[in-house]
């Protein structure tokens, strides 16, 4: 590299790089500004949509709460009209997959499951979901399809309740030594984290030891 | 490397790099990189701070509760539980706004601000205050507008919490199969093998009550103390307060107020009721029985007597009662007046009330006149504490610099004091004998290092009724075993429990391997002359069946196809016992009552939200990243 260079040189340096350069450097700048923009814009849109979702999810829980179905259902069903795509969206779908399960109607509660499961929100949520998809299909005496959603590999801290589904679906299909083992895994683990473990005792009871 | 920068920054590559530039700025503003300072981090979650403030307030929120729950001070050694339940409910709230945030929970400013109107401690009568509201900001350590993004963002985690919970249900088949094994009968028949015959049988030998005996750490004694002690108290030192002629008199006229009593009457009365706006036949009418049961009882006749006799066609009107000792102001106002006005033993003309026409006699006066003899003894004694207190005070101080002073002996306080010196029995922490020595306090000093192991005095020891005591220990006998003899008896007992319950054991064992091997009961029976009991149609809760049966007739698994279920389980007295189950009936859901099946589902619906929560929580905590910062506390 050179040691001097004449003022005018550089000059003529910055000149020459500005020629080559210029363009790229007025798109690459605006560019980056309607960057700017379009996300500020885009998380805008999302929480004016979120915002307006939660306002119809706070009435759907408060009704929940005070088990008035038809308002239940008329939140919830407003809720996946506009804003289906939001967590709200899967909230609404719980809300009616229990109203569903009040009313006895369990195959129209797996639809609504389903498709929360479908959106995989949250691992974690997504657990609590699958949880109660399986429980339903057991319900229905579906026990391939229910072995299936328990068969997962990464089941966290959730193990202990898949362990009591995989073991009422054994019961159920009158294979108690597999049953036995899989009640006595789940007492095991619902133990470690404290969990309430008297039903699951009275099932392996049951069956004997 | 710069110039390799400078080199490379043409074309497209430049336009690259200005667009990454940028991605952050967008993403957080400017302001990320400066408003994090402040404030020492307590704990990291993902990488998100919790202040140590925000730690301590937590802290201090659960000691409170932790508090009025237990009702007394917080104790040592319950502290770093509570700083870890602090930590805890930090980190599982922080876990839920985090989690709200990323799967796009988004509470608007409207609900926010409608919630904190709602929120009782700002409100300050009239409706929200603002001043209350920006005191709380301000006692939380943020700006109102922190606050208010601070209330924003626990909404979203209870939105989270209510999508968790709200929405948890239990299916009418599961609560059936419930209540189906929970109220499921069983036939069962059982048999107790009884271990009293073989008990009777069993010889203990010396060396066998020896070797058991013999073994580390059986029939100890506790460790035990003999203590000499010295007691003041102020019973004891008022009794020898000396009292001057006429003094208790002077006592008495400065501190009259306490002795006066208020005046009560023994009062009896025979009310004679009137009906609420009576006319005035009734009135007179009922004037007359009045005058009438007056004259009765100035000639001479028991109150009493008169109101039973009379009843005839007033029956709900004459009313006889005996008041006891009352005080002014108790009774209607014109029969109080009269009352309180009447001698002892006098009997009031009819006097008419509101209520009706009263008769009144006073039997008894107490109180009012207080004369300093009739209540001597106790002005004496007031004035022996009142002169005993100043003395104690005097003796207490003196009683610890001798004790102290002399550690080595109580002689030297005894002697100066004109104190006693006491003796206890042995003692121990586990049987603290009797009478002052069995104080919580003293028993703790008997045993502990200043006393015991330097043998000193120990200090004053204040309790309650202004006693004090000074103690010391004048003998300890270190924990041994107790002598053979005075527990040979139990050690026999103890060894034929244990072989009697072994070899009832291996008995009731043999039986269940034969059942498994397919004997039937009956040719059990007569191998092992067994009397089996046949229960059936008996219940998990079944009040005639012991226990334990129960337990193993409940976990004996279910019946198959010619082979019963069955087990076996020690029983407390060395006896085991056998149990089959022949068959299993589920509870039928017509039969069981409606209360009861909500009840079930409640409960299962319960388990299944506690189930959700536990294991929900725990997920995401497994999951996250948290640091705890210890050096921050």
């Amino acid at each position: 590299m050179d040691v001097y260079k004449a003022e005018e040189q550089q000059i003529e340096d910055i000149k020459r790089w500005w020629r080559e350069n210029g363009m790229s450097l007025v798109i690459g700048i605006t560019l980056g500004i309607s960057a700017i923009f379009g996300w500020r814009h885009w998380q805008a849109y999302k929480t004016e949509q979120a915002e307006s979702a939660s306002v119809l999810y706070s009435d759907m829980v408060a009704s929940l709460r005070a088990e008035s179905k038809t308002e239940v259902e008329d939140s919830a069903h407003k809720i996946l009209e506009k804003y289906e795509n939001t967590a709200y969206g899967v909230f609404a779908k719980l809300a009616l997959a229990k109203l569903a399960v009040t009313d006895n109607e369990l195959a129209a509660a797996e639809m609504y499951l389903r498709e929360a499961l479908d959106k995989n929100i949250n691992d974690s949520f997504s657990h609590v979901i699958r949880l109660r998809l399986i429980r339903v299909l057991i319900s229905q005496n579906k026990f391939d399809e229910a072995d299936s959603l328990i068969a997962i590999p990464e089941k966290g801290e959730f193990a202990a309740s898949y362990d009591e589904l995989l073991g009422d679906v054994e019961a159920a299909l009158g294979k108690f030594e597999a049953a036995r083992s899989a009640y006595q895994q789940s007492i095991n683990k619902a133990r470690d984290s404290g969990r309430d473990i008297s039903a699951i005792e009275l099932k392996i009871d049951n069956i004997g030891h | 490397m710069l110039l390799t920068i400078r080199d490379q920054l043409k074309g497209w590559v430049a336009v690259l790099v200005f667009g990454i530039l940028i991605i952050p700025f967008a993403f957080w503003g400017v302001n990320y990189y400066f408003d994090q300072a402040g404030g020492v981090t307590a704990v990291e979650v993902n990488g998100e701070e919790i202040t140590l403030a925000a730690y301590q307030r937590a802290y201090q929120n659960i000691r409170q509760q932790w508090q009025s729950m237990s009702d007394g001070p917080v104790l040592e050694e319950s502290t770093p539980l509570l700083k870890k339940q602090a930590i805890d409910s930090l980190v599982q709230v922080e876990l839920f706004k985090q989690t709200g945030r990323k799967i796009g929970l988004r509470v608007s400013d409207q609900e926010v601000w409608q919630t904190v109107q709602e929120i009782s401690a700002f409100n300050d009568g009239n409706g929200f205050s603002p001043l209350l509201f920006e005191a709380a900001a301000n006692q939380a350590g943020m700006t109102p507008a922190g606050f208010t993004a601070q209330i924003k963002q626990d909404m979203s985690a209870e939105q989270l919490r209510d999508a968790l919970l709200e929405t948890d249900f239990v299916m009418q088949s599961e609560a059936d199969a419930f209540s189906g094994l929970k109220n499921q009968t069983r036939d069962i028949s059982y048999v107790v093998l009884s271990s009293n015959e073989l008990k009777e049988t069993i010889e203990v030998t010396d060396e066998q009550v020896n070797s058991y005996y013999e073994e580390a750490g059986r029939y100890m004694e506790p460790e035990k103390v003999k203590i000499a002690y010295l007691v003041l108290s102020l019973a004891k030192v008022a009794e020898e307060v000396y009292l001057e002629e006429g003094e208790p008199e002077v006592y008495f006229n400065e501190n009259r107020q306490n002795y006066e009593v208020e005046e009560t009457r023994k009062v009896k009365q025979i009310m004679l009721k009137l009906p609420e706006e009576p006319s005035q036949a009734a009135l007179d009418e009922m004037r007359a029985k009045a005058e009438e049961l007056h004259g009765l009882i100035k000639a001479g006749r028991e109150f009493e007597e008169v109101a039973v006799e009379n009843t005839g066609g007033y029956a709900d009107s004459i009313e006889f009662s005996e008041f006891g000792f009352l005080a002014k102001g108790v009774l209607e106002p014109e029969a109080d007046e009269v009352a309180f006005t009447l001698n002892e033993g006098e009997i009031s003309e009819p006097v008419q009330s509101r209520d009706g026409f009263h008769i009144i006699g006073v039997d008894e006066i107490k109180g009012d006149t207080v004369t300093f003899a009739s209540v001597r003894d106790e002005v004496e004694q007031d004035l022996r504490e009142s002169k005993g207190s100043e003395q104690l005070y005097e003796l207490t101080d003196r009683l610890a610099t001798l004790t102290y002073e002399n550690p080595g002996t109580l002689e030297v306080a005894s002697e100066e004091l004109a104190l006693e010196i006491q003796q206890s029995d042995f003692v121990s922490r586990e049987a603290p004998g009797v009478g002052i020595i069995a104080e919580p306090a003293v028993i703790s000093t008997a045993f502990s290092e200043e006393t015991l192991l330097q043998e000193n005095n120990s200090d004053v020891i204040e309790l309650d009724n202004d006693r004090y005591i000074v103690l010391r220990v004048l003998e300890r006998r270190p924990t041994q075993k107790k002598p053979l003899e005075s527990v040979r008896d139990e050690i026999i007992t103890q060894i034929k429990y244990e072989q009697a319950s072994a070899q009832m054991k291996e008995r009731g064992e043999l039986i269940l391997e034969k059942l498994n091997d397919g004997q039937s009961k009956e040719t059990l029976a007569s191998e092992f002359s067994l009397d089996w009991k046949e229960v059936e149609g008996v219940a998990r809760d079944d009040e005639n069946t012991n226990r334990a049966v129960l337990r193993v007739a409940f976990k004996a698994g279910l019946p198959a196809e010619g082979k019963p279920g069955f087990g076996g389980t020690p029983l407390g007295t060395g006896d085991y016992a056998v149990v089959i189950v022949h068959s299993v009936t589920k509870a039928n859901r017509e039969t069981t009552e409606k209360e009861e099946l909500d009840a079930i589902h409640s409960q299962l619906l319960q388990t299944a939200s506690g189930a959700t929560w536990t294991e929900f929580t725990k997920d995401l905590q497994t999951t996250a990243d948290v640091e705890i910062y210890d050096e921050a506390f």
